[in-house]
């Protein structure tokens, strides 16, 4: 992976490749999300006090890193995972992920489109990563215990002797909703609700980019018995498919009639048909251009250079590289490698 | 001479028979439906990468684990990316299984019976290495196996093998800049018998210049192992079935087999092809698997492979038999005997001997080697799809050999049921009662090959609808499972006592000591001019007088 992914939230300036001190987001400030979604979207600067120790965490939140000695791992490489995939998707776009829009303003101040993918993206991660951790055996909250025949009077061990141990992804979903706040519809206010409907929109998009693996072992290992279990894919099918996502988002008009009562009856309603409600991201407020912070910012080609530059046009590079190439082993079985180095050029275009 | 208790039951007695089976029935069904889980769980394990002990690559007293005292230090994905050929040949993938849940150490039961290992591999896309369809992976996989009461490091080697497989990747476009591979799964080993409490599985991916090893395969970042075990539960609920099976079928087997020495005959084709049918489901009702509980018994698999393969081959032979002594056209005074059907039980005899050769090739050698699969090997997978093939050209030609008989037959029952008007009307009655009970036998078998496929087929549609996410009540797989075989031990119940010889007609100090026969059952009489004291079933004597006309 080329080191700029990782640079994420920061202002680019005209050298690529070179650091970048990425700017906190401004504290003390009413913001519209909710501060976990925020927190592990941020750069880690430094550990937090307390069990979550990567993310500025809640109360609440502290309890359940306390409790999952797991979690606080996972929160990290989902905040990472968010930040990197986030960066890589939108490399191309007028809004390249920042978590700025313009001068000290940010996209957690209103519901912009950006902050509804955030949202989706983050609960996406964090359910990712939670479910990598349960199949790792990272994460000790993962249960054991599910339905069935008395199931919640048994014990773990007897559960799983019995055979009622649960797919990974029924646990990372429970987690992320717990961990993200997303089971209690608080204040039933429109904003609030929204949020909530796009971190569910993140947490379907796990679950619907997880293929379908099979194995047979009935009689001579022929099909009159088969297992089939899911699996989770590269989290850039998952990122990939919020980005879509993003271009097909909705926007709401503001409005009050949204009180809880409705979106509960709407929910239980669609529960019957089975057809789930999160597919579409909703926001409220139309994004700013971002064309102020598109300056200086490489795009792939001149089609896409015209969208990005805002029409200020762009210049074109012709950059060296040399890199390692052809590498192998000295003598065989041995650890000793060598590479040789090969020189490439590229034309890249940058944004004036 | 006595006909078969078939012929003798009053429709009452004989409904009250169909019912209570059909019971037993419904109640294996229910027992597989409420009572137990699906047959089979899975658990998905991520390897965990860890830094290999140098000079470990032929000892295999090296035991790399994530868990527990003297646990290895996972390699985070970073450190690997940064380096120049991905620290090849200087990782270990571990997988520690079963993995905890919530905080507890979970241990295999020898109630889950057996384990299946499959691979997934996640390579990550590079513009230079592009894998093709065809690339094959060499993985050096260690199993060890550990107990309760051992130390933590103490594992001992359960299996090693370098094996080859078949990678069976396809690049997909995931947006326009970027693609990715999606693998199918390889089946990696297979255990006959969990008889320890945990398993740790070590793998490495050799890359070799010289030997051409791995090194078309490109970066391969992530390998999860999928471990697929049989529930307790299900072993628990399946394993009650057969103990109860076990005795009944036993005991109706002796009660036939006695009741056909006190003729004056010897026994027939028919008897003996039912005697052969119950031993066959005899030996697949054998609750066998108790033994596993106490000791490691890693021919499980293959065992119940056989045990299957032989109770369907007497099952079908017996159907052909079956058809074969109803044809109505026999000529008199030749006795049947098996080899009189050679021609017909060939294309049987054929079938189970190439799945049973294809078994011995797959599980038989898995017994030495739990991580071979013929599948694998190119002249293997040729050998594999003869076998396979030849078995199923055999089960064509079964069933439309099949077919064609009972067709026969039933143009035979029908060209003589013409006949019929023209006798007194108390044999009349009597002929058409057979001929309704003859159908009726052949009607439930019938139902009860349709069940089974139809459940197969359930079974399968079940599995493909993801509905684990809701509560189901009724677990689906399982109740077909035990609901099918249910249904072949009450099919085959049923044929011992309705096929077993009526005592109707026995000298009256044996019929004193029996139960006595009320008198509202319709006495059959045989044909005067039959005088085959060999033939079991007075349909056959009809016939065969109806042949003589």
């Amino acid at each position: 992976m080329l080191p700029w992914f990782i640079l994420v939230n920061c202002i680019y300036s005209s050298v690529i490749f070179s650091s970048i001190v990425c700017g906190d987001v401004v504290n003390g400030e009413r913001y519209l999300a909710k501060s976990a979604v925020m927190s592990m979207f941020n750069p880690v600067s430094s550990l937090y006090p307390g069990p979550c120790a990567y993310v500025a965490a809640s109360r609440k939140q502290n309890h359940q890193c306390r409790k999952d000695a797991g979690l606080p791992r996972a929160v990290k490489d989902a905040s990472q995972l968010a930040r990197t995939h986030c960066a890589e998707q939108f490399r191309y776009d007028r809004w390249n992920c920042s978590v700025e829009t313009r001068g000290k303003r940010n996209i957690y101040k209103k519901l912009y489109r950006e902050t509804a993918f955030v949202h989706a993206l983050v609960a996406a991660a964090l359910t990712h990563s939670i479910t990598r951790a349960c199949s790792e055996g990272k994460m000790t909250k993962c249960t054991c215990v599910g339905g069935g025949v008395g199931g919640a009077a048994k014990s773990t061990s007897m559960a799983w002797r019995w055979g009622e141990c649960n797919d990974n992804l029924k646990h990372g979903k429970r987690v992320t909703r717990r961990f993200l706040e997303l089971g209690q519809q608080n204040s039933g206010d429109q904003v609030a609700e929204m949020l909530r409907h796009n971190s569910e929109v993140g947490i379907q998009a796990v679950a619907t980019t997880m293929a379908n693996k099979c194995k047979c072992h009935g009689i001579s290992g022929s099909c009159s018995m088969k297992t089939c279990w899911r699996k989770l894919s590269s989290f850039n099918v998952t990122a990939e498919l919020l980005r879509k996502k993003y271009y097909q988002a909705i926007r709401k008009s503001p409005s009050n009639s949204t009180s809880r009562k409705r979106t509960g009856k709407v929910r239980k309603h669609k529960k019957k048909k089975k057809a789930s409600p999160y597919t579409t991201l909703l926001y409220l407020e139309t994004s700013p251009t971002f064309c102020s912070v598109t300056k200086g910012r490489r795009c792939l080609n001149p089609d896409n250079c015209s969208i990005l530059c805002c029409g200020r046009g762009h210049t074109t590079f012709v950059e060296r590289f040399v890199e390692k190439c052809r590498c192998r082993f000295k003598e065989p079985g041995s650890f000793k490698v060598i590479c040789d180095s090969c020189k490439r050029t590229e034309d890249r275009f940058y944004c004036k | 001479m006595p006909g078969t208790i078939l012929e003798n039951l009053s429709t009452r007695k004989l409904s009250i028979l169909v019912t209570c089976l059909l019971i037993c029935q419904a109640l294996c069904f229910l027992i597989g439906g409420l009572i137990a889980p699906l047959p089979a769980n899975h658990q998905n394990i991520l390897g965990m990468v860890c830094k290999d002990i140098p000079g470990s690559q032929n000892d295999t007293s090296v035991w790399l684990y994530t868990r527990g005292k003297g646990k290895c230090n996972a390699v985070s994905q970073e450190e690997i990316e940064q380096h120049d050929v991905k620290m090849a040949n200087q990782i270990v993938f571990v997988f520690q299984m079963p993995i905890p849940r919530e905080g507890h150490v979970l241990d295999y039961s020898r109630w889950q019976q057996n384990l299946i290992g499959v691979l997934q591999v996640d390579i990550a896309y590079d513009n230079d290495v592009l894998v093709d369809s065809h690339a094959v992976v060499t993985i050096d996989a260690r199993l060890a196996y550990r107990n309760k009461e051992d130390s933590d490091y103490d594992w001992k080697l359960y299996a090693t093998s370098l094996e080859r497989r078949y990678l069976d990747c396809q690049s997909i476009h995931v947006s326009n800049t970027e693609r990715l591979y999606s693998c199918e799964t390889i089946p990696l080993f297979e255990l006959g018998s969990l008889h320890h409490d945990f398993y740790l599985l070590n793998i490495r991916l050799p890359v070799d210049t010289d030997m051409k090893m791995n090194l078309d395969v490109g970066h391969i970042h992530d390998l999860q192992l999928t471990a697929i075990y049989q529930n307790g539960g299900f072993t628990k609920v399946w394993l009650s079935l057969k103990t109860i099976f076990f005795p009944i079928v036993v005991a109706i087997m002796i009660w036939f087999w006695h009741r056909v020495h006190l003729l004056q005959r010897s026994p027939a084709l028919i008897e003996y092809m039912l005697i052969y049918l119950g031993l066959a489901l005899t030996f697949l009702n054998m609750p066998l698997e108790y033994l596993t509980l106490a000791f490691d018994m890693p021919f499980m698999l293959l065992l119940s492979d056989i045990r299957q393969g032989v109770f369907y081959a007497t099952l079908l032979s017996f159907w052909l038999v079956f058809a074969g002594e109803h044809m109505l056209i026999q000529e008199t005074g030749k006795r049947s005997a098996v080899k009189n059907y050679w021609k017909h039980l060939s294309a049987v005899v054929v079938g189970c001997i190439s799945l049973f050769a294809f078994d011995v090739c797959e599980r038989g050698v898995q017994l030495r080697n739990p991580f071979y699969s013929i599948w694998t090997s190119r002249v293997g997978t040729n050998l594999a799809l003869t076998f396979i093939v030849l078995a199923g050209i055999s089960a064509g030609v079964y069933f439309l050999f099949l077919c064609y008989m009972i067709w026969k037959v039933f143009r035979n029952i029908s060209l003589k049921q013409s006949s019929l008007p023209s006798m007194s009307a108390a044999r009349r009655i009597h002929y058409e009662g057979i001929i309704y009970r003859f159908k009726f036998l052949m009607l439930a078998t019938l139902i009860c090959a349709a069940l089974t496929v139809i459940g197969f087929i359930m079974g399968q549609i079940a599995e493909g609808h993801w509905k684990w996410d809701e509560n189901i009540e009724v677990q689906l797989t399982s109740a077909f499972l035990t609901g099918v075989y249910g249904m072949w031990n009450i099919y085959i119940f049923a044929l011992i006592i309705l096929y077993a010889p009526s005592h109707k007609q026995w000298p009256t100090e044996l019929n004193s000591s029996n139960e006595r026969i009320a008198s509202e059952e319709i006495e059959f009489n045989n044909l005067p001019s039959d005088s085959n004291p060999s033939e079991i079933s007075s349909l056959t004597s009809f016939s065969r007088k109806a042949a003589f006309d």
